[in-house]
């Protein structure tokens, strides 16, 4: 048995009412105006021969096998490129188009292989279209003569090219252009000749970000994946949720096998998912393979001490032991004396039910997320402006933007479907500002060039945004009806920014923008009509994270860009779940739907249900769990999915920490580096094998759904419930669908979602208030949640953290396409063949005065720690500023970085640590021709 | 910061983000702040350091502390 | 002009960097220029044009003309056109490919109507067109090449 694809009707879906009407074969089917013959024929169920058109891609017009005749019209023309006109007679099979098409049919054939092996496999379509169309003979001979020779390429760890297969109908051209925005593919010569190639090179060394479009597009086996040529086509398909970026993809997991011999054959973006609309990135698609990874942990594990090697347990024994050391340490020590930390890699469901085991069996509130070190300055500012903690915008509002701000975001490598999506809009013609210390892709990349790129200084947000925010006011901008209209606190705003210390003039010196970008910049965002801000890590990674998301809302209100398509403030995720995760209560302080502890009817609401008493002050963050544990009145931590060991800052602190603690257990699908400190170790699951709901950054819950049952025989919400349990505190549910209908009962933004709606209706972005609304794409469309925005007076304060003679450089930190964070995953698969090992950029005049090459190996040292790695000379950086990423342990980003935080929300200051560069003189040897040419691949 | 209480420090974060405000103001802003978001022991441990005089205190935190927090942790709600 | 040939080929590119259209004028002046287009060009013009290397490499390959090594001292463009296919340009061409294959001076090439279909078959001889070429006239037409 042959898995079905997807349905293609042949050409994109053309926006607008379907007035016009149609015929195809006696067929009436209504379209809206400007879809094609092809795909109106799809949609009458009369489906027409195809192969150069998908419809992921605009009409190309190149195959000739989709001619059909038209009442009234003359000849035979090409379906996919004539649009509908009302009234409209399409015949798909007379005696005329059939001999055409088979006659076009021929020619194809005498160009393809008769063994071809994609043909037998099933996963290429011209034998199988031949015999659709009737060709019986082949007149021209057959086999391909002119390329059925030629040289694969094999480089991509993840697909092939087999030119013998190839028609040259471009789709995989087009779909690199159109749908991925890289444009690594052309056509190579002419005629005969002509070749499908990525630039002249091998797919590996080419432009190629390996997202898979091509492969995807391809109606041959030209490109395919290598998982189909060695195990053949997947037989079964279930449809579930990315877990890696914020975005949130949708995907057909497609497999062979049952139960727990199932085997993913390969992932592919599903058309209706609303997040990613077909499209995915090298990660999603292809980086899967660490679910089945040799070092995947499958059994519970048990030391008394950290240098005692581990020792296999049943679970029953693994879970009694957390149990009974957890309250032995609230026996000596306090209720308080334990905590939680729960995951934002797991599902909201999973997540729920960690909150619960804290807040209701350990009887405390120390529960908190690793949102914690990414976006917490997100959920409180735009909690004090707007009145909730999530950004305003569905992903299609960007579809509809004039002006983009990206600040402190790199969406092309961190959450690259919606950097396609960005791209695509841009080169429609959306005006785009940058700010970021680096020259990242999307300042200038093919076909995509920033109007300002405005390299702010790490540490300066607040000052910049201010200056935007100035220009705005002092210029008269600012949408006065809206802010009458919608906002408070505006007169003392106005006041506070328009003082001459926030002119561009006056912040140049403190952000390194010449003030005549920023007053440009500030200019156009104000100018829309619709401008959007989205940002990332780079602006919520400060000491002043909060104050600067605080000051980008004020920036959107003062210009009315609220409540409508192509507008809005919109945090891009770091992973999967991190909304969800701070959705459902996983800060110390708030209660699921972010209402805070101290607030008596909400905490009776879960007392009742519970039959708990639930304490009402806020519990431990992370770092004050850190620090709590070092000073003794916190001794036994449940971590769940997130490497602090590596992840958080100051790494030595962390140890310290984590030393300290009597008890430490460690949930995870591998033996991370917090392993190393833990006691009690228990297996996790990977995506594919969870049941329940992601919430990506646009507020949309997605179904992940298992693929293959859990291979440690528990899910994280089971064992979190048999802790609970097992320290006198029954919990259980039979199935996630209870646990999402608990939180659908206790929070109003939840109260109509539930997980048979979301498998009925499909996926649905919160507030789902009840169980007839399809929740709401677009916040504050009317008003606020909190009724009027409020505008803040955002002070700028610089970070304590300051450069010196001693630590003259800023160390920024961030991530690359091809490896997710900690890398625990994709480290774990093929795709560390783009991204073997961190590198350091360094601007070429901070190398020259450090007499730093690239390749050579350097010491990064800061006020706490060293560590060392290569360099690269960047062309990305400014000067003064270095740059590395985090993704192998080896490296030790952290080991640099200091306890430095956030004021309101203790997230670590992550993008600014005052470092000084120096070559390791001891690998002085290393250097010469071999280390540099090593250097080249870098970045 | 090796040295300073993670509470001293982190309290300093605060008051120096309210440090522009008149000080009545400024008192209710940071005493706001810490009892909405502040676990009770850190708050405990801030107390007794600002009760002992210790070096490195903010200014403002100690004025918070002594006419907001040491007697009474802050209101019950403290909702946004 | 002096510099490496990456800072030449930047140099005549952004000439045409703001016009629109710019990539196949750049291409000719590359060419015009330095002698011919190096495969190694590619990512100096399409970092000036914000283009892909592929791009470029597209383009480059799509057309006959633009060369990747320096010209031979005589071309022979022999047109493949359907007229002159009509009238003998295949078998000219094959002609003209075995004559000059072991002389390294020449380069044989094809090309499709030089718009001289009432006279074919025809060709250029080191740029200029001939009409109504038969062996000999190849032979008197390009005596001394050797």
């Amino acid at each position: 048995m042959i898995l079905a694809p997807e349905p293609d009707l042949g050409t994109p879906a053309v926006p607008g009412d379907p007035t016009l009407s149609v015929t195809v074969d006696g067929q009436p089917v209504h379209v809206a105006p400007g879809t094609s013959v092809l795909r109106a024929a799809g949609l009458a169920g009369v489906p027409i021969p195809r192969l150069c058109a998908t419809d992921s891609l605009a009409a190309f017009g190149s195959c000739r096998l989709c001619l059909v005749e038209i009442d009234g019209v003359k000849g035979t023309p090409a379906s996919c490129t004539t649009p509908c006109v009302d009234g409209m007679s399409v015949a798909t099979r007379t005696p005329q188009v059939d001999a055409l098409r088979r006659g076009v049919m021929e020619l194809y054939l005498s160009d393809h292989p008769q063994d071809c092996p994609g043909c037998a496999r099933g996963s290429c379509e011209v034998q199988r279209l031949a015999a659709e169309v009737g060709v019986a003979e082949v007149r021209y001979g057959l086999g391909g003569a002119s390329h059925v020779d030629d040289a694969g390429d094999q480089t991509n760890p993840y697909f092939a090219y087999d030119p013998a297969a190839c028609i040259v109908c471009s789709r995989c051209v087009r779909a690199c252009g159109e749908v991925q925005g890289t444009f690594a593919l052309t056509v190579a010569g002419r005629g005969f000749d002509s070749r499908i190639t990525p630039g002249g090179t091998n797919f590996l060394s080419s432009e190629c970000v390996s997202c898979g479009a091509c492969v995807q597009a391809c109606p041959t086996s030209a490109l395919e994946e290598k998982a189909v040529i060695e195990l053949g086509m997947p037989t079964r398909a279930v449809v579930t949720t990315c877990a890696y970026c914020g975005v949130g993809c949708s995907f057909r997991a497609e497999v062979q096998g049952e139960g727990a011999d199932t085997q993913v054959v390969r992932m592919v973006p599903w058309k209706e998912g609303r997040a990613n609309e077909g499209h995915s990135c090298v990660k999603g698609r292809f980086a899967f393979g660490y679910a089945a990874h040799p070092d995947r942990q499958r059994h519970p594990m048990v030391r008394d001490r950290i240098d005692e090697p581990w020792r296999r347990v049943s679970w029953d024994e693994a879970i009694a032991r957390v149990a009974a050391g957890f309250r032995d340490i609230q026996a000596r020590h306090g209720v308080g004396a334990i905590g939680g930390i729960s995951s934002s890699r797991c599902t909201n469901e999973d997540v729920y039910v960690v909150q619960k085991m804290v807040r209701a069996a350990f009887g405390n509130n120390n529960i908190d997320t690793c949102a914690r070190v990414c976006h917490s300055p997100t959920g409180y500012g735009l909690n004090q402006a707007f009145g909730t903690s999530a950004g305003t915008q569905d992903f299609e509002s960007a579809d509809h933007a004039d002006v983009f701000l990206v600040i402190g975001a790199n969406p092309t490598d961190a959450h690259p479907v919606f950097g396609s999506r960005l791209k695509r809009r841009v080169r429609a013609g959306a005006q785009l500002i940058v700010a970021d210390p680096r020259r990242i892709d999307l300042v200038r990349s093919a076909h995509v060039e920033a109007a300002y790129h405005l390299p702010v200084r790490p540490g300066t947000n607040v000052a910049f945004v201010n200056a935007l925010a100035h220009v705005v006011v002092t210029e008269g901008l600012i949408d006065r009806a809206f802010l009458a209209a919608r906002c408070e606190n505006v007169e003392p705003y106005l006041q506070f920014i328009a003082g001459p210390e926030h002119s561009p003039e006056a912040t140049e010196q403190i952000t390194g923008i010449p003030a005549s970008d920023v007053r440009a910049a500030a200019r156009l965002y104000a100018a829309g009509p619709a401008s959007a801000i989205y940002y990332g890590l780079g602006v919520t990674e400060h000491s002043q994270g909060s104050t600067m998301v605080m000051g980008m809302a004020n920036l959107a209100m003062l210009c009315g860009m609220l409540g409508r398509p192509g507008v809005g403030v919109n945090p891009l995720r770091g992973q999967n779940n991190v909304q969800g995760s701070c959705d459902m209560g996983s800060f110390p302080h708030e209660l699921p739907g972010y209402r805070h502890v101290s607030i008596p009817e909400v905490r009776h609401l879960y007392e009742d249900l519970w039959g708990v008493t639930l304490q009402a002050e806020p519990g431990l963050r992370i770092p004050n769990m850190f620090d709590s544990a070092i000073s003794g009145s916190f001794r036994g931590l449940f971590v769940q999915g997130e490497d602090i060991a590596q992840s958080d800052p100051n790494t030595q602190h962390v140890h310290a920490a984590l030393e300290a603690m009597e008890l430490v257990v460690v949930q995870d699908l591998f033996l991370n580096e917090t392993a190393r400190f833990a006691h009690v170790f228990l297996p996790g699951t990977t995506f594919l094998e969870k049941d329940g709901t992601f919430t990506n950054a646009e507020r949309r819950l997605g179904r992940v759904r298992p693929v293959f049952p859990s291979v440690v025989g528990k899910d994280e919400w089971q064992v979190a419930c048999e802790i609970a349990t097992a320290m006198g505190y029954p919990m259980s549910y039979a199935h996630p669908r209870e646990i999402m209908a608990e939180i659908a009962a206790t929070t109003p933004t939840f109260a109509g979602v539930s997980l048979d709606r979301l498998d009925a209706q499909g996926s649905m972005q919160w507030p789902v208030r009840d169980d007839s609304s399809m929740g709401t794409p677009i916040m504050h469309v009317d008003e606020f949640v909190r009724g009027r925005g409020k505008l803040t007076e955002t002070v700028y304060v610089p970070t304590t953290e300051r450069t010196t003679r001693r630590f003259p450089l800023i160390l920024t930190t961030g991530r690359i396409l091809s490896q997710y964070n900690v890398g625990a995953q994709t480290r774990r698969t093929p795709n560390s063949t783009w991204h073997p090992a961190d590198v350091l950029e360094i601007h070429a005049s901070d190398a020259e005065v450090r007499g730093v090459h690239s390749g050579d190996v350097v010491e990064l040292t800061s006020r706490v720690g060293s560590t060392t790695l290569r360099a690269v000379i960047s062309e990305r950086m400014p000067p003064g500023v270095v740059y590395t990423t985090f993704h192998h342990p080896v490296t030790g980003a952290n080991v640099v970085t200091t306890d430095n935080s956030d004021w309101a929300t203790n997230c670590p200051e992550y993008k600014v640590t005052a470092v000084q560069v120096t070559v390791a003189t001891a690998l002085e040897h290393t250097r010469g021709v071999e280390a540099r040419a090593a250097a080249v691949v870098a970045p | 910061m090796t040295g300073v209480a993670p509470v001293v420090r982190l309290s300093g974060d605060v008051a120096r983000q309210f440090a522009h405000l008149p000080v009545e103001q400024a008192v209710e802003a940071v005493a706001t702040h810490l009892s909405r978001f502040w676990e009770p022991r850190m708050l405990r441990d801030l107390v007794s350091r600002v009760q002992a005089d210790e070096p490195g205190i903010d200014p403002l935190v100690g004025r918070t502390v002594r006419e907001r927090l040491a007697a009474d942790p802050g209101p019950t709600d403290r909702r946004a | 002009m002096t510099g490496t040939r990456d800072e030449r080929v930047r140099e005549i590119v952004t000439r045409y960097a703001a016009h629109r259209g710019p990539l196949l004028p750049a291409l000719h002046a590359v060419q015009e220029d330095l002698g011919w287009i190096d495969r190694d060009d590619a990512a100096v013009i399409a970092d000036v044009l914000n283009l892909s290397k592929a791009d470029v490499h597209g383009v480059v390959t799509f057309y006959a003309d633009f060369r990747d090594a320096a010209a031979t001292r005589h071309t022979v463009s022999v047109c493949r056109g359907e007229a002159c296919q009509a009238v003998g340009g295949q078998e000219l061409y094959e002609r003209s490919v075995s004559r000059f294959a072991t002389i390294d001076d020449v380069t044989v090439t094809e090309v499709f109507c030089l718009g001289n279909c009432a006279l074919g078959p025809s060709a250029q001889l080191d740029g200029r067109l001939h009409g109504r070429l038969s062996d000999d006239r190849v032979s008197a037409l390009t005596q001394g090449w050797s």
